[in-house]
């Protein structure tokens, strides 16, 4: 191996003198930007050669800046330490690699991590535990649009819990003075046929979620007349408060199959499936279901005033 | 180029907000439909069905105009000779696989017969309509 080569690994420093340096540039006016562009570095890392925070520079870049500074080498770098020093670490500047940020820069970055973390994280728990601030219990009741007066229809009130388990619950139903309930599913609580409402008292041990009922439209009703339904529901043992029973609150006396949503005198497969859908599983509630599907299978109905009741059309 | 904040942590972020987001709400076919026979005078189709399942299924059979069913199982429940459209429909229909049948008063090319589902999604409540055709 000769003098002029170094083991691979070796780079071979210099230990300049920055005061010298820093004089030279000055005296020749030159910047620290000039010289930083120069050998190719920043000009933080002039300015710490200069002030002697990294006395060890390499040699490629020691040559670089004399000549930048136009001596030799030999003017910039200490005399008390003037010989080639090969070192198997680069333990020079770290110039070539970019420069950290510092930790004031890097903290705005950290604090919305750990906000955004913080976020994430409690997100998941809530949804995982399903709290929630307060017990809350809704029902939406499904009535037919309209019906035949002296018929019967049938009304639905579905409960909408937001629990694992059906609690205890009292559905309060306010039905009008001139219908009749027939029968409910399952069968009511209480019923005042003078006040006009009724009640179901349901266990949690039912696990049950929809309440049924047939109503039967006194033959008096006059046509077009508005028959107004409302209620409420309760969880029980005074847990919550009452909820007003959403959904469909007013039926129409009119002369249209209660299953003949669009009163056109057919009942179409959309309006079948949906008989079947809402009131299908529903056992004991009487509502004619053989009437619907001939019906939907013959090509509609008309009423029949004068026998009071739905006349299929093959 | 090094980054201000690895990029591990900005993966590992995003990857846990793709987690929590609820994805869509599509619901799987409840229902399922083939034709195993589609020519000649016996028609056969398989309908294969899955939980949850809807509580009704109207099943049409598009016919040549003209051309009647003798008999079927199940039973048919509507027939309009005017559309060439026969209907069935199917209460409570339980999971698993069913074939229907029908035997026509006259043989059929392939193609002349196609199908369609109608049930009410059990998930969503919205209407399905669904085109059987012969493979």
């Amino acid at each position: 191996m000769n003098g002029n080569e170094f083991p691979p690994g070796n780079q071979p420093v210099v230990n300049i003198n920055g005061e010298k340096i820093r004089r030279l540039r000055e005296h020749q006016g030159l910047t620290q930007l000039y010289l930083a562009t120069s050998v190719g570095v920043t000009t933080d890392t002039i300015s710490r050669w200069e002030n002697r925070r990294y006395p060890t520079i390499k040699k490629e870049n020691a040559l670089k800046l004399a000549e930048a500074l136009n001596v030799s080498l030999d003017d910039i770098i200490d005399i008390e330490d003037a010989t080639e020093k090969p070192t198997s670490a680069p333990k020079a500047t770290p110039e070539p690699q970019p420069e950290k940020l510092s930790n004031n820069r890097r903290l705005p970055w950290i604090i919305i991590s750990v906000v955004g973390l913080a976020l994430i994280m409690t997100i998941f728990f809530w949804r995982l535990t399903g709290n929630q601030p307060e017990m809350v219990v809704s029902a939406t009741r499904i009535l037919p649009p309209h019906m035949v007066p002296g018929q019967a229809f049938p009304v639905l009130i579905k409960i909408d819990n937001s629990f694992d388990q059906t609690p205890s619950l009292i559905i309060k139903e306010s039905f009008p003075a001139n219908c009749e309930p027939i029968v409910g599913v399952p069968p009511f609580t209480a019923q005042d046929k003078k006040r006009h409402f009724l009640k179901w008292i349901s266990k949690a041990s039912d696990d049950r979620n929809t309440f049924a009922y047939l109503v039967h439209i006194l033959p008096e009703v006059n046509e077009h007349q508005q028959l107004t339904f409302s209620g409420n529901v309760t969880l029980g043992k005074g847990r919550g408060v009452a909820n007003i029973v959403g959904g469909a609150d007013t039926l129409l006396a009119r002369n249209f199959h209660w299953a003949d949503t669009n009163a056109d005198n057919i009942i179409d497969d959309e309006e079948i499936l949906a008989v079947y859908d809402d009131y299908g599983a529903i056992d004991g509630l009487s509502i004619d279901r053989e009437q619907i599907d001939a019906i939907w299978s013959g090509s509609g109905y008309r009423w029949d005033k004068e026998a009071k009741l739905f006349v299929v059309i093959p | 180029m090094k980054h201000a904040i690895p990029l591990w942590i900005i993966f590992c972020l995003l990857g846990l907000v793709c987690l929590l987001t609820p994805g869509p709400l599509k619901a799987e076919q409840s229902i399922m439909c083939r034709y195993l026979q589609a020519s000649g005078q016996d028609i056969r189709l398989e309908i294969s069905i899955k939980k949850p399942t809807p509580a009704s299924v109207i099943f049409i059979q598009y016919l040549p105009l003209g051309t009647k069913i003798q008999s079927s199982t199940p039973r048919m429940k509507k027939f309009n000779p005017k559309k060439g459209e026969a209907k069935w429909l199917l209460k409570k229909p339980q999971p698993g696989a069913m074939i229907m049948t029908m035997r026509l008063d006259r043989p059929v090319k392939k193609g002349e017969v196609t199908g369609e589902i109608r049930y009410k999604d059990p998930i969503t409540g919205s209407m399905v309509t669904m085109r059987v055709t012969p493979p």
